[in-house]
C-alpha cells in the first residue's frame, strides 16, 4: 500500500464503474479515505464494498451532480462525517453521438449539465464548504482531448469538455489565493464500460481509434488514474491551471493517412 | 515508481534544474550521468551526489556539436549496455530587444536549447530505438509557450522544443520510446537570479505574475520530470507539462 494520499478525504464523482473506479481503486491504493458520489447508487454502493473489502477505507453516497441542491448535500455530508475534504475529481459524465442538425434538446442539454454545469457547482459547494475555509484542497477534473478540438457529430460531449478545461483554468487562477490547485486530465479513448457499449452498439471499433494512435492502442484506465494521482498529490505541488493529455500522442497528430471527415 | 539500475542522462546538470533531477532520480536508484559543458561544475555535481549516497558520474557534453553526443551515447551503451531516461535541460538565457540582440547570441540559443537537443535525442533515440525502450524528457519552458519582452532568443528555441517532443513523439511512439516535456514556470536558479542581479527581471513582477503568488522549487519540477519518465505516465506521448503555479492559465491584466 503506498502513502501518497495516507489520510487524506477523496471525492470522486461517477466513481461507480470506469475511469472514477479506477481513480478510487488507486486513491485508496494511496492511503486515501474514498468518497464515491453516483448517481446510480447500488453500483457505488458495490464498488465501496469492493474498496472495502480489499482492506480500504471507502464510501458511496448518492449524487446527482445535475442538481446544485444534491452537491451542496455531498459536500455537508462529507464535511460532517469527515470533517475535512482534501481532493475532488469530477468525473462524472456521459456521451451521446448525435449528427448536429439532428442533436435533441434534452441531449445537448444533458452532456452540458452533467460534464459542465455539474462540475462547477460540485467545485463550487467542496470549495465553499471545506476548501476555501481550510485554506487547502485539490480538484482534479476529467476532461477529454474531444474538449481541444472538432470531432464530428460529438457537439455537446466536445463543447461541454472545452468549457471544463477553460473552467479549470479561471477557478486555479481565482483560487490559488487559498491554496487550491484545480488541474484536468484529458484522456483519449479509454477502455472503460462506457466505450464497450458503443463498441457493443456498432457505433464504433477498438480498431479506428487505435491506428488513429500515435502509440497504436487505446488507453487504459489504470493510466489515466495513475496521471490523476500524481496531479492530486504533493508530488504536483506547483501545478495548476494544467491540462494533462494522457492521449498517446492523439491531438499533436496530424493524421495525414486517415480517412479524412465523414461527408453526409 | 522504480528507477533501480536505470541510466539516466541529464544534459547542463552541472547545476540548476538539472542538478535537481540528477538527485530526485538519484534518490530513486537510478545510475545518473550529468552530462555538463563545465568539467569542473560537473565533476563537482557528481562528487556532491556521491557524497549523499547516488550513484553519479559526470561526462562531458557540449550539446551544440553533434559528434559529441554520438559519442557519449556509444560510450554508455558499451560501458552500461542500455540508456533509459535522457532529459535534455540544457539551456542558455539571453536576454536583449529583439532588434539589437546578437547574432551570435540568438545562434547560441538555437545552437544549445533546439538544434542541441534534436542531435542529442537522435543519437539516444538510435539507442532507444534499438533497445525498445526508453523515455526522452524536453525542458521546455512557459517562455516557450507565451512571450514576455526581450526574450526572443530564449523563447523562440523553447517554442520549438516544443513541436520537437510533439514529433519524436509521434514518430517513435510505437517502437517503445517516449518522449515528452515538461514547461516550467519561474524557479529560483542561478540563470534566474542572474537575470534579476542585472536587472532585467524583477522577483517582485514574476511573484505578482504567478497565480500560486511563489516561484517554484528545484524539487517540483525534478518530481515532474520523475513522473513523466516513470512507468505510470506509459500512456503520455508528445505532451509538455506545465509546472508553473497557474502562470499560463492566467490571461488577464
Amino acid at each position: 500500500m503506498g502513502e501518497l494520499l495516507r489520510g487524506r478525504v477523496a471525492i470522486i464523482t461517477g466513481a461507480g464503474r470506469g475511469i472514477g473506479l479506477g481513480i478510487a481503486e488507486v486513491f485508496a491504493r494511496e492511503g486515501a479515505r474514498v468518497v464515491i458520489g453516483e448517481l446510480a447508487v447500488e453500483r457505488g454502493q458495490q464498488a465501496a464494498e469492493k474498496l472495502k473489502a480489499a482492506g480500504y477505507e471507502a464510501r458511496a453516497y448518492p449524487l446527482d451532480v445535475r442538481s446544485v441542491d444534491s452537491c451542496r448535500w455531498l459536500a455537508q455530508k462529507v464535511m460532517e462525517d469527515y470533517g475535512q475534504i482534501d481532493i475532488l475529481v469530477n468525473n462524472a459524465g456521459l456521451f451521446y453521438l448525435h449528427k448536429s442538425e439532428e442533436m435533441p434538446e434534452d441531449r445537448w442539454r444533458i452532456q452540458i449539465d452533467v460534464m459542465l454545469n455539474g462540475a462547477f457547482f460540485m467545485t463550487q459547494a467542496v470549495a465553499r464548504q471545506a476548501m476555501i475555509p481550510q485554506r487547502r484542497g485539490v480538484v482534479v477534473n476529467i476532461a477529454s482531448i474531444g474538449g481541444m478540438g472538432g470531432w464530428p457529430m460529438r457537439s455537446a460531449y466536445n463543447a461541454a469538455k472545452a468549457g471544463l478545461i477553460v473552467l479549470t483554468e479561471v477557478l486555479a487562477t481565482e483560487w490559488a489565493q487559498y491554496n487550491i490547485r484545480l488541474n484536468c486530465v484529458s484522456p483519449s479513448v479509454t477502455r472503460t464500460d462506457m466505450m464497450e457499449d458503443l463498441i457493443r452498439q456498432g457505433l464504433v471499433t477498438v480498431d479506428q481509434y487505435a491506428r488513429r494512435t500515435p502509440l497504436g492502442r487505446i488507453a487504459e484506465v489504470s493510466e489515466v488514474a495513475e496521471a490523476v494521482l500524481f496531479l492530486a498529490s504533493d508530488r504536483a505541488s506547483f501545478i495548476t491551471g494544467e491540462n494533462l493529455r494522457v492521449d498517446g500522442g492523439w491531438v499533436p497528430y496530424g493524421n495525414l493517412y486517415g480517412r479524412g471527415f465523414p461527408e453526409n | 515508481m522504480s528507477f533501480q539500475d536505470k541510466v539516466v542522462v541529464i544534459t547542463g546538470a552541472g547545476r540548476g534544474l538539472g542538478f535537481g533531477m540528477a538527485r530526485r532520480f538519484g534518490q530513486e536508484k537510478a545510475q545518473v550521468v550529468i552530462a555538463e559543458i563545465d568539467p569542473q561544475l560537473g565533476e563537482r555535481a557528481a562528487q556532491n551526489l556521491r557524497q549523499e549516497g547516488i550513484k553519479a558520474t559526470f561526462e562531458p557534453l557540449d550539446v551544440r556539436i553533434p559528434a559529441q553526443s554520438v559519442a557519449l551515447v556509444e560510450k554508455l551503451a558499451a560501458e552500461r549496455g542500455h540508456i533509459d531516461v535522457w532529459v535534455n535541460n540544457a539551456g542558455i538565457a539571453h536576454k536583449a530587444p529583439a532588434e539589437s540582440i546578437s547574432i551570435e547570441a540568438w545562434d547560441e540559443s538555437i545552437a544549445v536549447m533546439l538544434s542541441g537537443a534534436f542531435y542529442c535525442s537522435q543519437a539516444v533515440g538510435r539507442q532507444m530505438l534499438a533497445q525498445g525502450s526508453g523515455v526522452i524528457v524536453n525542458v521546455a519552458s512557459v517562455g516557450g509557450l507565451q512571450y514576455i519582452e526581450g526574450r526572443v532568443a530564449y523563447s523562440v528555441p523553447k517554442a520549438g522544443l516544443i513541436m520537437l517532443t510533439q514529433a519524436l513523439g509521434i514518430e517513435w511512439a510505437k517502437r517503445g520510446v517516449r518522449v515528452v516535456g515538461i514547461a516550467p514556470g519561474v524557479v529560483m536558479t542561478e540563470m534566474v537570479q542572474k537575470g534579476i542581479n542585472d536587472g532585467t527581471a524583477s522577483l517582485e513582477a514574476y511573484l505578482r505574475r504567478t497565480p500560486m503568488r511563489r516561484l517554484g522549487t528545484v524539487e517540483e519540477i525534478a518530481e515532474a520530470v520523475l513522473f513523466l519518465a516513470s512507468e505510470e505516465a506509459s500512456y503520455i506521448v508528445g505532451e509538455v507539462m506545465r509546472v508553473d503555479g497557474g502562470w499560463a492559465a492566467y490571461q488577464l491584466f
